[in-house]
Order: C-alpha cells, then sequence, then structure tokens
C-alpha cells in the first residue's frame, strides 16, 4: 500500500529521529493515559468478574430476611409455607433456613511482645448441614479441610479472615462464647463464605474487621447452645437465573408481604444482595476504582492532546518553507494532510498499543492487589476484555488522532506562495498586562522577557497552566485524602474519643443485674482511670423529607468522660435528657441541625414486660418474707430469665432487624466526627422510650438500665503490662463477649488505609508524571521555536546564569498559576468524592501545611527537573549556526 | 605583514567535521586591522567570511591566535568570551535577529544594560539617542513585527553601537533588504564609523559594490586571504546595485 510516498515517508522519520525526545515524551503520555484506562477499567471488570464467579460457586443468596430481633420463627411451619409459595413460583430457587447468634472468642495471638490472647466478637449462623455444596445458599469456598465436612455438635468451621488473623488451622480448638456459656469447639474446615469476603460486622461498624469471627455450625446445635429448639431468625433465598430486576423485586415483596402475613408481622424488611453489607462495601470501593478509571485517563489524555496538539501545531509553523516548496513541486495537499496526521496516528497507534499491553499486564496486577488486601480466596478472575481493549485502542488513536488533525489542517491550507515567503513571528511582542498594572519600569530589561513571553502565545500558557492544573487536582484530591482521613481519625482517637479499651457484653448487661458490680470491679483495678457504661442501638432517624439509618450510642451521664464532643457552633450543648447530638455527616445527610426535631426509632422488647410480670410475681410471692428478701429473690429470678435466654434479649445489628417505634427528640449540638451516621443520646431518654424505667419506677426498684458496652480510660495506656492485667482481670467477669484494645482498633483502621495510601501513591506518581510531561513539552517547543532569540540573546553576552533564571522564572511562574488553578478545582473534586463515596464517614476536607509545602516544592521541583534538557540543550547550542537561521 | 594594531589574528584555522569530510573553512588566516576603519570581507559563497566574523566575535572555535586590543580571546574560557561578547562586541545580523517581545527602543536598552552599569534612566536616554541617530526615534515604542525589514537592521544596528563596542562586526546586513533598504543601513553604519574613531567595524558581504563603503577591503577565497586593499571608500548613498 502506498501510504506515504518515498520522500514523505523518510521526511516523517527524520522530523521523529530529529523530535525524539518530544516524540518520546509524548509517545509516554499516550501510553499512560490509555495504559491507565485499561488498567483501571479492566482491573475494575476483572474484579466484578471474580465476584460473580465466587458469588456463582457459593451460590449467594439474593435475598435475606431476617425476623425481628426478638422474634424466631419456627423451621417446620415456616417452611410448609416455603413449600406452597414455592409451587405457585417455580422462580424461587432454593431457600436456606439459618439461626444467627451472638459469639465470642478467646484466641491468642503472637505479637512483638509475646503471645497475647484476645477476647473478640464474632457471629455463630447455624446451617442445615443436611444440604450438599450446590443446594447451599451463601456456600463456601474452603482453604483447608474437607469438602464435604460431616460436622459433629462441637465441631465448626471457622471463616478464613479470622483464622489467618489467628493463625487458626483444621483441628485447633476454638474456645467461643454463646448465650452466655462456653464451649470449645473443634475447627473442621477454613472457608471462604460470599457473606464476608470483607469482614464487616455491620453497617454501623463499617471499618473491615478481621478480628470479627464468623463460625458456621450444625443448626441443631446452635439451637441447643442458645435453647432455640426448632427456632431460626434468618432466611436466604436463591432465585432461577436469568431473572430480571423488576421480576426478582416483585417476586421477592410478594414472598415478604405472604410472609408477614403467615408469621404476624415477624420479618423485616428483606436485604437485597445488593446491599449485604460486605457486598455493599466491595461495589463502593468498585465503583470508586470506576470513577477513578474515568477521571484519570480523561485527565491524562486531555493533557496528551494538548501536547500533541502544541508540538505539531510548532511542526507546521517550522516547516512552512518545505509545505511550500513541496506544493509547489506538485506535491498534493492529501500528501500533506496525510504526512502530518500520519504524526498523531503513529503516536495514537504505538502509544495505544504498548498502553493496551502495559494495561492488560497491570491489571491482572491491581485484581491480584485489591484481593490480597481485602482476602479474597483464590479465585481471581484475570482475562482479555476484548471491549475494552477495542475502547482503549479507538480513544487512544481518535484523542491523538483529532489533536493532530487541526494542525494538519492547518498546513494543508498554507499556500505555496504564502509558504515560501518571509519569516514567520513566534508570536507578537507586547507590554505585558503585569507590567501594565505594576508599572515595572525600573526593572532591568532582561528580566521582564519572561513576563513577556507568558503573554506572547496565550493559548500555549493557557494549555500549559491547564495542564499542570490539571495534575494538580490529582495531586490535591490525593494529597486531601490522606490529610483529611488521618487527620480525622487521629482527632477521633486522641481528642474525640481518647479510650484504651473497650468491653463488649454478650448483649445487654443491666444495671442492677450486675454492671454497677462490674464497674466497681473495675474502677479499683490498678491504672483505671474512668468507666463509662453504653449503649448501642441501631436506630433510624428522620426529618419531614429524610430518612437516614443511624447507630445510637447511648451514655449513662450527660457528660461522658471517654468522650469530648467536638462543637461545631456556639449553641451546643451536653447532652440533657430527651436530647440528641447529631455527628456533623449525619447532621449533613439529615439536613439537620441544633434545635431541629428529629423522629427516632427506638427498640421494642416486648420479652421484658414478660420479665416485668414474672419480676412482680416473684415480688409479691416472697414479699411476706421481707422486702430485702424480696428484692434478693426477684433479682435472681430477672438475672435467670436473662442468662438463660440473653439471645432474646440482643439486638440485630442493624436496623432492619430491629421493629422500631418513634418518637420525637430535639436535636441539641453537632459533634464532629469521622462516623457518618452516628448520634448520642443518654441512656435514660432511651430507658424512658423502650419503658424500661418501669423496673425502677414501681415498687421493685430494680435499675435494668441496659448497657452494651464498657468505655474504659486507663492511666498510663503505653503501659502494655497495666493493659494486659486489666483485660485479663476483665476477662474473668461474666457475660464478656470481646474486649478490644483502643491500639488495635487503630491497628485495624491503619491496615485498612494501607491499600488506600497504596492508591495514593500510584495516584501522585501519576500526577507528578503529568506535570512532568507537560512542562518538558512545553518547555521544548518553546526553546526550539525560541532558539534563534535565545541564542542571539547568549551572543550579545547574556551569561549561562541569566539565561537560566530567564527560562526558570517564566516555568515557575507558569507552574504557579497552574497550582493555583488546580487547587480550588481539586479541592472541590475532593470533597465532592470524600462526601459521596464514603457516606458511612464523614471527613472534614484538610489540607496539612506539610502536606501544601511537598504540592508546591514537589511540583516546583518537577518543573525544574523538567526543563533540564532544554536549558542544557540551550547553553550548548552553535551560536553561529543558530543565530543565522532563517526561520524558527 | 605587520602585526600591529587593534585586532590581530595569526595563523588561524577553523576546520569543520561533516561526517567522514573535513571543510577547511579558514586556513592560516594572519591579519593585522586597525581601529576606525570599516573593514569589508567580500568574497564568495563558501570563502570563510562569516566564519571569520564567527571566530572574531566569539560565537565559533578556532585554532591559531586572535588578539582584540591586547585581549587574546583565543585563550578565554567560556564565561570571559560571555563578557568580551557582552562588552567588546557589537553584532549585525543578517535577519536582524531582534527580540520579538521588545520593542525598538527596548532591544537597544537591552544590549547597552548588559553591557554597562548605567542606571535604568541612562540606559533609556541613550539608547533613545542612537535610535533618533539611526532615524527610528518616532518608531521607537514598535515592536519588530511592527517594522519594515530595513527599519529592522537599522534597529539592530542601534543596539550593536550604543553599548559602545570595540569591534563592530556585520555579517550581510544588507542581504535580507531592497537596495533604498540597503543603502539606509549602510549609510547608518558609515556614519557611526565616522563618529567612532576607536572601533573596528567589520562588514561581511558577498556583493562586491558594497564593498565600495569600505577603507580595507579583505578578499577570501577558499578559506585564505586573497587580497587585502586599501581605498577611499565612497558615501553609501552613492551605491547602487
Amino acid at each position: 500500500m502506498n501510504f506515504l510516498s518515498q520522500y514523505w515517508r523518510k521526511k516523517l522519520i527524520g522530523d521523529i529521529k530529529q523530535q525524539k525526545l518530544l516524540f518520546s515524551a509524548l509517545f509516554f503520555l499516550c501510553i499512560f493515559g490509555v495504559g491507565s484506562y485499561v488498567t483501571l477499567t479492566m482491573g475494575y471488570t476483572n474484579l466484578y468478574a471474580s465476584l460473580d464467579r465466587i458469588y456463582a460457586t457459593t451460590n449467594f443468596a439474593d435475598v435475606e430476611i431476617n425476623t425481628h430481633s426478638d422474634i424466631w420463627f419456627n423451621i417446620s411451619e415456616v417452611e410448609s409455607f416455603v413449600k406452597n409459595f414455592s409451587k405457585q413460583n417455580p422462580e424461587v430457587g432454593t431457600i436456606n433456613f439459618r439461626l444467627l447468634a451472638a459469639s465470642g472468642y478467646n484466641s491468642s495471638i503472637e505479637t512483638k511482645d509475646g503471645t497475647r490472647f484476645q477476647l473478640t466478637a464474632g457471629r455463630a449462623i447455624g446451617i442445615d448441614w443436611t444440604f450438599s455444596q450446590t443446594e447451599m445458599v451463601n456456600g463456601f469456598i474452603f482453604t483447608e479441610g474437607m469438602e464435604n465436612p460431616n460436622p459433629v455438635n462441637n465441631s465448626i468451621l471457622l471463616e478464613a479472615h479470622y483464622a489467618r488473623t489467628y493463625d487458626l488451622h483444621v483441628n485447633d480448638s476454638l474456645q467461643t462464647k454463646i448465650n452466655g456459656q462456653e464451649f470449645n469447639l473443634t475447627i473442621q474446615g477454613i472457608v471462604y463464605n460470599p457473606e464476608s469476603l470483607i469482614v464487616i460486622p455491620s453497617r454501623h461498624d463499617f471499618l473491615p474487621n478481621n478480628r470479627f469471627g464468623n463460625i458456621y455450625l450444625p443448626l441443631r446445635a446452635l439451637q441447643e447452645y442458645t435453647n432455640l429448639t426448632d427456632l431460626a431468625n434468618n432466611i436466604i433465598i436463591k432465585l432461577a437465573d436469568d431473572l430480571h430486576d423488576e421480576a426478582r423485586s416483585s417476586i421477592v415483596s410478594n414472598f415478604y408481604r405472604e410472609l408477614n402475613l403467615y408469621t404476624t408481622n415477624s420479618f423485616a424488611p428483606p436485604i437485597f444482595q445488593e446491599y449485604q453489607v460486605s457486598n455493599w462495601a466491595i461495589n463502593m470501593d468498585l465503583e470508586e476504582i470506576n470513577k477513578i478509571a474515568i477521571v484519570l485517563p480523561i485527565l491524562i489524555l486531555g493533557v496528551a492532546s494538548i501536547a500533541i496538539f502544541i508540538t505539531l501545531n510548532r511542526l507546521v509553523q517550522s516547516q512552512r518553507r518545505i509545505i511550500g516548496i513541496a506544493s509547489s513541486l506538485g506535491y498534493t495537499p492529501n500528501d500533506i494532510l496525510l504526512h502530518y496526521t500520519s504524526f498523531s496516528l503513529i503516536l495514537g497507534i504505538l502509544g495505544s498499543l504498548v498502553g493496551i499491553i502495559l494495561g492488560i499486564l497491570l491489571s491482572g496486577g491491581i485484581t491480584w492487589v485489591y484481593a490480597y488486601f481485602m482476602g479474597f480466596p483464590a479465585i481471581i478472575s484475570v482475562e482479555l476484555q476484548l471491549e475494552v481493549i477495542l475502547s482503549a485502542f479507538f480513544i487512544g488513536v481518535s484523542v491523538t488522532f483529532i489533536s493532530g488533525l487541526i494542525p494538519a489542517v492547518k498546513a494543508n491550507l498554507i499556500s505555496p506562495r504564502e509558504a515560501l515567503q518571509g519569516n514567520i513571528t513566534v508570536g507578537k511582542g507586547r507590554f505585558s498586562f503585569i507590567e501594565k498594572l505594576l508599572r515595572i519600569r525600573s526593572f532591568r530589561i532582561r528580566f521582564t522577557i519572561p513576563l513577556r513571553n507568558l503573554f506572547r502565545q496565550r493559548s500555549r500558557t493557557i494549555a500549559t497552566i491547564f495542564a499542570i492544573s490539571a495534575s494538580v487536582m490529582i495531586l490535591v484530591v490525593s494529597g486531601a485524602f490522606n490529610d483529611s482521613i488521618n487527620t480525622g481519625i487521629s482527632k477521633q482517637f486522641s481528642e474525640t474519643s481518647p479510650y484504651h479499651l473497650t468491653v463488649s457484653y454478650d448483649g445487654f448487661k443491666f444495671a442492677d443485674l450486675g454492671l454497677l458490680d462490674d464497674i466497681a470491679f473495675i474502677e479499683q483495678l490498678p491504672g483505671v482511670e474512668s468507666v463509662d457504661p453504653v449503649l448501642e442501638l441501631p436506630s433510624i432517624l428522620e426529618t419531614s423529607s429524610r430518612k437516614e439509618e443511624a447507630l445510637i450510642i447511648a451514655w449513662n451521664s450527660s457528660s461522658p468522660r471517654a468522650h469530648n464532643f467536638q462543637w461545631t457552633s456556639k449553641g451546643d450543648q451536653l447532652l440533657p435528657n430527651s436530647s440528641l447530638i447529631l455527628t456533623s455527616g449525619l447532621a449533613r445527610t439529615l439536613g439537620s441541625s441544633t434545635g431541629s426535631i428529629l423522629s427516632y426509632g427506638y427498640p421494642r422488647i416486648p420479652y421484658l414486660n414478660s420479665a416485668f410480670e414474672i419480676a412482680n410475681a416473684t415480688w409479691n410471692i416472697w414479699f411476706t418474707f421481707g422486702e430485702e428478701r424480696a428484692r434478693n429473690e426477684t433479682l435472681d429470678e430477672i438475672y435467670s430469665l436473662i442468662t438463660r435466654n440473653k439471645e432474646r434479649l440482643s439486638f440485630s445489628q442493624t436496623s432492619e432487624g430491629v421493629n422500631l417505634r418513634n418518637a420525637d427528640i430535639t436535636v441539641t449540638g453537632v459533634s464532629e466526627e469521622i462516623w457518618g451516621s452516628v448520634a448520642y443520646t443518654t441512656v435514660q431518654t432511651l430507658t424512658e422510650s423502650m419503658g424500661i424505667d418501669i423496673f425502677k419506677n414501681s415498687h421493685l426498684d430494680i435499675d435494668l438500665s441496659p448497657y452494651s458496652k464498657l468505655i474504659l480510660k486507663v492511666k498510663n495506656p503505653n503501659n502494655l503490662t497495666i493493659l494486659e492485667n486489666i483485660k485479663t482481670e476483665i476477662s474473668s467477669l461474666s457475660e464478656i463477649r470481646s474486649i478490644t484494645f483502643g491500639y488495635d482498633f487503630r491497628t485495624s483502621v491503619n491496615l485498612t488505609m494501607t491499600a488506600f495510601n497504596v492508591i495514593v501513591t500510584i495516584f501522585i506518581i501519576f500526577a507528578c508524571i503529568l506535570a512532568g510531561a507537560a512542562i518538558f513539552t512545553t518547555i521544548h517547543i518553546n526553546f526550539q521555536e525560541r532558539a534563534r532569540e535565545s541564542a542571539t540573546m547568549l551572543t550579545l553576552g547574556l551569561s549561562d546564569q541569566e539565561f537560566l533564571f530567564i527560562i526558570t522564572i517564566e516555568n515557575v511562574f507558569q507552574t504557579i498559576m497552574g497550582i493555583l488553578g488546580g487547587i480550588l478545582p481539586g479541592l472541590l473534586l475532593a470533597d465532592w468524592i470524600l462526601s459521596n463515596a464514603l457516606r458511612t464517614f464523614y471527613f472534614r476536607i484538610i489540607v496539612t501545611p506539610q502536606t501544601w509545602i511537598i504540592l508546591w516544592f514537589g511540583v516546583l521541583l518537577i518543573v525544574l527537573i523538567s526543563q533540564i534538557p532544554a536549558i542544557i540543550q540551550g547553553v550548548k547550542m552553535d551560536l553561529a549556526e543558530v543565530t543565522k537561521e532563517f526561520s524558527h | 605583514m605587520s602585526l600591529e594594531g587593534i585586532v590581530t589574528l595569526e595563523n588561524v584555522n577553523r576546520v569543520y567535521h561533516m561526517g567522514d569530510h573535513e571543510i577547511h573553512a579558514l586556513k592560516d588566516i594572519s591579519l593585522s586591522l586597525e581601529t576606525g576603519k570599516l573593514v569589508v570581507v567580500l568574497g564568495p559563497s563558501g570563502s570563510g567570511k562569516t566564519t571569520l566574523l564567527n571566530v572574531l566575535g566569539a560565537i565559533d572555535k578556532c585554532d591559531g591566535k586572535i588578539t582584540v586590543n591586547d585581549l587574546e580571546i583565543t585563550r578565554l574560557g567560556k564565561k570571559q568570551l560571555t563578557k568580551y561578547r557582552r562588552k567588546k562586541c557589537g553584532f549585525i545580523f543578517q535577519f536582524f535577529n531582534l527580540l520579538p517581545v521588545y520593542n525598538a527602543l527596548e532591544n537597544v536598552e537591552y544590549a547597552i544594560e548588559l553591557a554597562t552599569n548605567l542606571s535604568r534612566k541612562e540606559v533609556t536616554e541613550r539608547a533613545t539617542e542612537y535610535l533618533r541617530k539611526v532615524g527610528l526615534f518616532e518608531k521607537r515604542f514598535h515592536f519588530p513585527s511592527q517594522l519594515s525589514g530595513g527599519e529592522q537592521q537599522r534597529v539592530a544596528a542601534a543596539r550593536a553601537m550604543a553599548k559602545s563596542p570595540e569591534l563592530l562586526l556585520c555579517d550581510e546586513p544588507t542581504g535580507e533588504l531592497s537596495v533604498n533598504e540597503g543603502k539606509k543601513v549602510l549609510t547608518v553604519i558609515q556614519n557611526m564609523v565616522k563618529e567612532r574613531s576607536d572601533v573596528l567595524t567589520i562588514l561581511v558581504t558577498h556583493n562586491q559594490k558594497i564593498a565600495a563603503i569600505g577603507d580595507t577591503i579583505v578578499r577570501l577565497r577558499s578559506g585564505e586571504v586573497d587580497s587585502i586593499e586599501e581605498q577611499t571608500p565612497i558615501p553609501a548613498e552613492q551605491l547602487s546595485w
């Protein structure tokens, strides 16, 4: 094919050779643009494909329905309903019934200070083991142990994240606490499960937590441990494949409606697969990757297209004579057009091809790195995606081709007469706006040249500034992310919630049923500074227009010692009764502020009503033996009722699982914290709403205020021995499920941040390359274009240092403008991403002085480095030859 | 030949390497040129005349010895050569080489500022004076793109002379100009030579007719001095070519 005539082919190769540095820079920009698109898009798609494979292998439930937290259903009764429903609706595939119960473990972990035991929380999941792996919804991927285990009552399957954290293996024993009793359970297999690909205890405990242990055991065994014979509280449903969203939604809502009719409203609303907490968290991450996969290549290819346009425009200008001669010798306009578009085509084709190859290799890496950090099973799908490859090639070639087309058309339009005529002026001289503004007349004339140069070719200056701004935007977003999150987390744990130990109870512990004794016991332990009991409850907060799920943390006093509210306005105040303090993220989501009145949902605990009746009866029986006797016997009776039926008193971790009633409450303050869905109130407010105060306000005079946690501050938190001693003493108390050190929690937060920091680092590298390539291209072009005048200045006696100074000032000025131009959009973009992508958190945008310094100096340094080749070329140029060049 | 006077060249050679080829642009040139004279270097294309100008202006290297007012420039380092060009040489290029970002006045100011320690005001005064001398006072605020070729070259002449150089080097100053414009430029140069007896002006041209304005004509052929002639110059206005 005679693509180009021999002359133009030779010229093309010659031009590329002559401009090899510039061509290389543009080539790399194309590679980066196309490469980043392929890497991130294929990484994103591969991760989704991996998820799909994992979900397909494990029969991940399409929907999950839980009973309200204080209700269990009889399996045989619901089973008959389900059979009937399935008969009428063949789209319903498989349905499994499960029993979920809170659990706690005593596990040991190797640390640098030796072996430490840890009391950790988790969930026991009772499943029908008679199902085969294909029938089982939410089945397993085994990393250790038999794929078809035949578990006896004291054996379990352990979720892989927990097993890895505590180095547990098949046949190891796991000390487990369920329903207040301790069991030694043998691990029969280590498994992954689709519900916990990222282990997140609940939507309110949304940080990935590999210390949260999910165990799977036979349904009957768990029923026995929890005194819930024949009962279950969780239904998981796998629908027929290829069901449309509408059909899926319709069938599930029918099922739910009929189920609730059948069981008199025992069930909380269904949770579809996309809202299952682990899947939801992964999807949020993947959506982030998807957004980046769009924004980053746009920025890079945008800069590449500007650079190509500037370069080719310059090439056409410098070759006007050649174009003129060629035209007059009879070459057609098409030859010329084809020649100059060939540059951008070659760049586009080569850059896209190399970018695609690199992108394919790196996308595998991204998939693997994400899966590694999140602890996915080894089913990773890395596939060549033809549509991504083709679209990357199309985008890469189109962007470069279009960027080169305008200069090529310009070349094509030059008439031979015009082209052969005279010199080409490289931008007209004019007084710069700044000189006029500042009236710089006393300035040394040779130092005004950078200012003049800036205003000489405004479009190029603006393009360069835009390219630097694009890089700075990426840097600001990365820096603001890093600083906002790190500062937010650091402030939360060091100033707002400066606690050192958290003790979680099995369900609740009631004030007069041991909690006050526990507090008294802990307060006298050496090293303990303060103990605050708290009650955590999932709730729904509503305004007239908005509704938001929230976690309410209730303190037993209006001024907790382990929590310092960070007020956002002067009118904010500590907790009076019947009031609520919102965290700023939640206030923003709800559109509420201090003084707003909200409706909040509180749980009902019908079991407590029957407990109250039993307690009354006990009191009456024993009252004839004296009030003290009556009180002691009543307390014993209540204690026995509660410890035997602890599961009946525990709430689900999410508000979907809680049957809520509503009451109005006034917002008395907004505290700036990192949690996006947390509100604070007092225990008294909640117990009054829940009707628990009847115990206190009756002749029984028993304070049954429920608490779920103790928050401890110690005097010397750095002394690990004291902390360990306190933990050991506390673990001897009854009904303790888990004890977490503040720094353990921070460690898991930091671990989560590691993956994030890797992404930030990649961003920063991209941004630096972008800034460097942009400035390198412009400087190089500017230098080529102004070679004769530079040579003239040097010939007239300008020293190398002055020459360096002039070039540097011009570039520094462009850089400063670029940085200033990139800061505000960067901050706005960071704020948008932080507030939209991280709904469960709230981070105020913060950029620390260190980051600003690094940003300014970093970008300036890159610019200074990028100008080195042009300056070397400048000071080494042959003055005799260049001063005599006819045109630029 | 006597080696006394302001500028002396002794056995100056310049060889260019073009791949495997060697081009001997200057061959054993020895010359002595005196202050206050306009020396025209004449020769066909490739005779070495521009190379001679370049080595005198220290923008090209050579072997041999060149002395300008007792300063042996062939022994100077890069910084000293920059200083030499800045203080002692005035350049008028064939393609004018005005700095496009500066207007006429600023172009002249630029050279004065580099060469002297005058204040900003004094620099402006001197630049204005020289532009007046070349007949461009009215257009002193015009940028090069707003001036004709001849006007640009006159600005270049003002720029070269305003710094009070010891050596004024003019490389085909009329090469890009019409006859009328060329004559005006040559008149400017000739007038400057008359005014300044301490300056040696070397004008390179291939145009035999222009040689008539010089006090001395140095003819070059194939990099060698073919002849040196003294003559009585005629005013540039009387030239025609």
